[in-house]
């Protein structure tokens, strides 16, 4: 079983994975799950329904354009968007990120 | 924004996304072979706290619910208010005629609620203002109403009044004042009882105010400023109290400062208070300089007040022979301080009200004509549901721009206009209040745009909501201006400002033709190039023995001596001394003549008292025989010149000269001259009978003279060296009152100044909206009839005749308005008879002239919709509709 991790100490790069994995297009809540759960291997599994706030609050703060729209299985659902805002960004925390981490590997002896 | 129903929504949103995710996840564990039981169990865990998950994303919604509803109605303010700009734009010169037009409207009514203010409104710096009264004397038998009493009164009524809690009084008179490294200054002053402050219910801003002891001259001469000369000839030093300055020669230590506006109640002006310095005992029942006020007791009612004092004045004539006739009169001090003017500013505020009104109405009525010409775009706004509010803002904004820019425009000509009205202004007025633009005038300035702004913004949209939307759209030609009856208001309205026009011009003909008659009567007496100042020279150090008058070697050397280093100086021509300037009526004496005998039908002479360089001066001809000479001293015998009027009436057979006439009982004194007449009894009346004596040979012995300098240039400029010289010869005199002879003509002519000033603003803002009201009356009517004007144009119609109909009907409104307001006009003119000078109430010219400004005036205002209605393309006009 991957271990679970608590997504509270994870806030902040949850925001950053969710809007990494709606940059190439709109998707609803359940599929930005399964992605952010994908592609991190399966490390990451988050409690799937604090994905919700999170959600929310990126689309108060701009950062999301949020719709009504028909799922894969023709029912309503709410997808979600990166706004200009939004991508601009989610470019700048990822520069961030990359360099903090690095400056971390690097002090920990740790090759990239 | 609590909206239960919107709530709801968002609601039910968040409930549909989470149970999205919870059957999507069920179904992917079914498929993964899971129970439906189980799969729901597990996608439940896996999910988490539901509940509270729910009600985080709830509140999250709102929120962000609430920040798009705050930033769209951001937007739509942003496009309503550059939607308004543009269409302020698009109109321009109508925009500009109306931020003109209420501009001034809104300036004359600020600048005028600011002297109301000043004046009226704002409550006396006392306490209890209400109850504070004057206690007069008065005169039965001379039949005056308010005298000031004699000290003896005082003190009587002081003892035995019972209907007052205080009462106290003042008495005005001046001293110079004389301190180290300043120039001696000329103070008007008051002798006060030490009750003053007490009755006034103020405190000294410093130190204290006047004790008993020093009333009844117990204790030592001391001085309480008031805040007006403390600030202005001490500096506002904090340190003033114990400084000992001079006044007439004595010295006075300073005691105490009051608090502003603590001398309204003594006429204003006041700069100093100083003891009574008198003991019942010693009070004298004349003269009469004591002004007694009082404040009445809680409870008790201003007519028993004046029954009680009423009797008190009954007992003391009785006890007292010498206050025979004399009575008793209680009249509140603000009556007394503001009852003069409190009509006239009324009066002036209710006119300016009534063009503010006027204004009011046809600026609306300029919007309205303009909603109602696109009146079907307003229907179809309000078919795809804009809504009340969203048109009511659109308007809104539109005309709170242009009576916010009219507001503005406002303020800088109350400016303006208050300094010129504060110039006309007399002095006492402003004793009671200095208007400014202070934060309550700006205050209503700034209701004032609101009011009118809301007022013209909502009055289309109010009209815009009754449409008839079926008709509107139906019809294809929206009319919803009120119908009939509206355009016969509109058209009475323009009438009606018409007549008030031509009303208001006729009487600003009949002033302004008043003031230019008064301006080039003949005076007798120059002013140009003219100063003058006065002084008065104090008994210790002139001294004046009537036992060996004139033989009064200290004043008449003074004056030799002041004239002679006067006329030394390069920029001066020529002075004089004398006890009256032109402009000053003087006093009166009975003469005798020589050989006739007492005769009481001759009636009295005015007298003048002059130095011999005063004719020349003043530039009064020498009709027959000669002025003063320098040899017409005290030991020449005496000399008198009298005037042609005074000659013809004493000496209609021409023996004038050689006669000689007595007066003062000083024997008889030959006339040496006659000469051109002068009119010192004010420019309107006739040159009274006069005669001159020369201060050479007769001084004066009330001391006050005043210095008439002729100067080469600008009269002022010569002040300083004028006063330098008059110091050289008394270092110790105070001058006062520096002035030139044309600011003091000027100041004569206040009130015919003031009131042609107000006439002639009033009737051009009259002329103005009597224009607006044709221009527009005629632009609607334009508007409105644009389709048939178009076909008759397209079907070969003269665009000249269709000019010319619009012509007529503009002309016509204004006529008929014409017509009643010269009627009116000339039967209130008769209320200005009192003001007019030299030209009768019913003058022709004044209403001709009057009523062809009007005619011009609205020929000018319709031509414009006259041209624009005979230049309408017809394919356009059907295309309008």
């Amino acid at each position: 079983m991957t271990p679970r991790i608590d997504s509270s100490s994870l806030y902040g790069t949850l925001n950053l994975l969710v809007l990494k994995s709606v940059a190439s297009g709109p998707l609803h809540g359940l599929a930005i799950a399964r992605r952010i759960q994908a592609e991190s291997d399966e490390a990451l599994r988050v409690e799937e329904g604090a994905l919700y706030p999170a959600l929310h609050r990126l689309e108060r703060d701009g950062l999301l354009e949020a719709s009504w729209g028909t799922s894969e299985n023709n029912r309503r659902a709410r997808f979600y968007r990166l706004s200009a805002k939004g991508r601009s960004y989610l470019e700048r925390e990822v520069e961030r990120w990359i360099a903090h981490t690095g400056a971390v590997a690097r002090v920990l002896g740790i090759d990239g | 924004m609590n909206d239960p129903r919107a709530h709801d929504r968002l609601d039910d949103e968040v409930e549909d996304e989470l149970r999205f995710h919870l059957e999507g996840s069920v179904r992917e564990l079914l498929e993964e072979g899971w129970s439906e039981d189980e799969a729901r169990r597990e996608a439940a865990r896996r999910f988490g706290d539901f509940d509270r998950i729910r009600a985080d994303c709830r509140g999250v919604r709102r929120e962000t619910d609430l920040r798009q509803r705050r930033r769209g109605g951001m937007e739509a303010l942003r496009n309503d208010v550059g939607l308004a700009i543009r269409e302020v734009w698009r109109n321009r010169s109508l925009s500009l005629l109306v931020v003109l037009t209420l501009g001034l409207g809104i300036g004359f009514a600020t600048a005028l609620f600011s002297v109301v203010d000043g004046v009226l409104l704002r409550p006396l710096a006392y306490e209890a203002p209400e109850r504070l009264v004057y206690v007069w004397q008065n005169d039965r038998a001379t039949g005056t109403l308010r005298e000031a009493a004699g000290t003896a009164d005082f003190y009587d009524f002081r003892e035995r009044a019972r209907s007052f809690s205080a009462m106290s009084m003042f008495g005005r008179w001046n001293a110079s004042l004389l301190r180290d490294d300043a120039d001696p200054e000329d103070l008007d002053l008051v002798v006060a009882h030490h009750d003053l402050t007490g009755v006034l219910g103020i405190e000294p801003a410093l130190g204290r105010f006047l004790t008993a002891a020093e009333t009844e001259g117990r204790g030592g001469r001391v001085l309480v400023l008031t805040d007006d000369s403390w600030r202005r000839s001490f500096g506002a030093d904090p340190n003033v109290i114990g400084q000992v300055v001079l006044l007439n020669g004595e010295p006075f230590d300073i005691v105490g400062v009051l608090p502003p506006g603590a001398d309204a109640v003594m006429g204003g002006g006041v700069d100093g208070v100083t003891p009574l310095v008198m003991t019942p005992a010693q009070a004298t029942r004349s003269p009469h300089y004591a002004t007694v006020v009082a404040r009445l007791r809680s409870g008790a009612a201003l007519e028993s007040a004046r029954g009680e004092m009423t009797g008190i004045a009954a007992q003391l004539e009785e006890e007292v022979p010498e206050n025979a006739n004399r009575g008793a009169f209680v009249e509140p001090v603000s009556d007394f301080l503001r009852g003069d003017v409190r009509g006239t500013l009324w009066a002036l505020m209710a006119a300016v009200g009534i063009l503010l009104v006027l204004a009011t109405l046809n600026v609306a009525n300029l919007f309205l004509a303009r909603a109602s010409a696109r009146s079907r775009e307003s229907a179809v706004h309000t078919a795809l549901g804009a809504g009340a509010l969203r048109t009511a803002r659109r308007n809104l904004s539109g005309t709170l721009i242009l009576t916010g820019a009219a507001g503005l425009l406002g303020i800088g000509v109350a400016a303006v206009s208050l300094k010129l009205i504060l110039q006309m202004v007399p002095r006492e007025l402003i004793a009671l209040g200095v208007p400014g633009l202070d934060g309550r005038v700006l205050g209503f300035a700034l209701a004032l745009v609101l009011g009118l702004g809301v007022a013209f913004g909502l009055a289309p949209t109010v009209v815009a909501l009754r449409l008839d939307l079926r008709s509107a759209l139906g019809q294809g030609r929206g009319d919803s201006s009120g119908g009939r009856f509206g355009s016969s208001l509109r058209r009475a309205l323009v009438s009606g400002q018409a007549g008030l026009a031509g009303l208001l011009l006729v009487g600003a003909v009949l002033l302004g033709t008043t003031l230019r008659n008064l301006h080039g009567v003949d005076r007798g007496f120059r002013t140009e190039s003219t100063l003058r100042m006065s002084f008065t020279l104090p008994e210790n150090r002139y001294p004046t023995d009537f036992s060996v008058y004139p033989n009064w070697p200290e004043r008449l050397d003074f004056q030799s001596e002041t004239l002679r280093r006067v006329e030394e100086l390069p920029g001066v021509e020529i002075a004089a001394l004398v006890v009256n300037h032109p402009l000053d009526p003087g006093f009166t004496n009975s003469i005798s003549i020589e050989g006739r005998g007492a005769d009481p039908e001759r009636g009295e002479l005015t007298t003048r008292m002059v130095t011999p360089g005063y004719f020349e001066l003043a530039g009064l001809r020498v009709v027959e025989g000669r002025a003063f000479e320098a040899a017409d001293g005290i030991d020449h015998p005496g000399a008198v010149v009298v005037n042609r009027t005074a000659a013809e009436r004493l000496f209609p057979d021409g023996s004038a000269i050689g006669s000689r006439i007595g007066f003062w009982g000083t024997g008889f004194r030959e006339i040496v001259g006659i000469v051109a007449d002068e009119r010192v009894h004010g420019l309107r009346e006739a040159a009274p009978p006069a005669f001159y004596t020369s201060l050479h040979q007769t001084p004066p012995a009330g001391g006050r003279l005043t210095l008439m300098v002729r100067t080469r240039g600008e009269p002022l400029q010569m002040a300083e060296p004028v006063r330098r010289a008059v110091w050289s010869v008394d270092p110790l005199l105070a001058i006062s009152d520096v002035a030139t002879m044309d600011a003091t003509l000027a100041t004569a002519l206040q009130r015919e100044r003031l009131a042609s000033l107000v006439l002639a603003v009033f009737s051009g803002m009259a002329l103005i909206l009597a224009a607006l009201g044709v221009y527009g009356v005629l632009s609607y009517a334009v508007a409105r009839r644009k389709r048939e004007f178009g076909i008759r144009l397209a079907l070969g119609a003269d665009g000249g005749r269709l000019r010319w109909g619009i012509l007529r009907h503009g002309v016509g409104l204004v006529a008929v308005g014409l017509a009643l307001g010269l009627g009116l006009a000339r039967l209130a003119a008769r209320g200005l008879d009192g003001l007019l000078f030299g030209v009768e109430a019913g003058s022709l010219p004044a209403y001709v002239g009057s009523a062809t400004t009007l005619l011009l005036v609205a020929l000018i205002a319709a031509s414009i919709p006259a041209w624009r209605a005979s230049r309408i393309a017809p394919a356009e006009s059907l295309r309008a509709d």
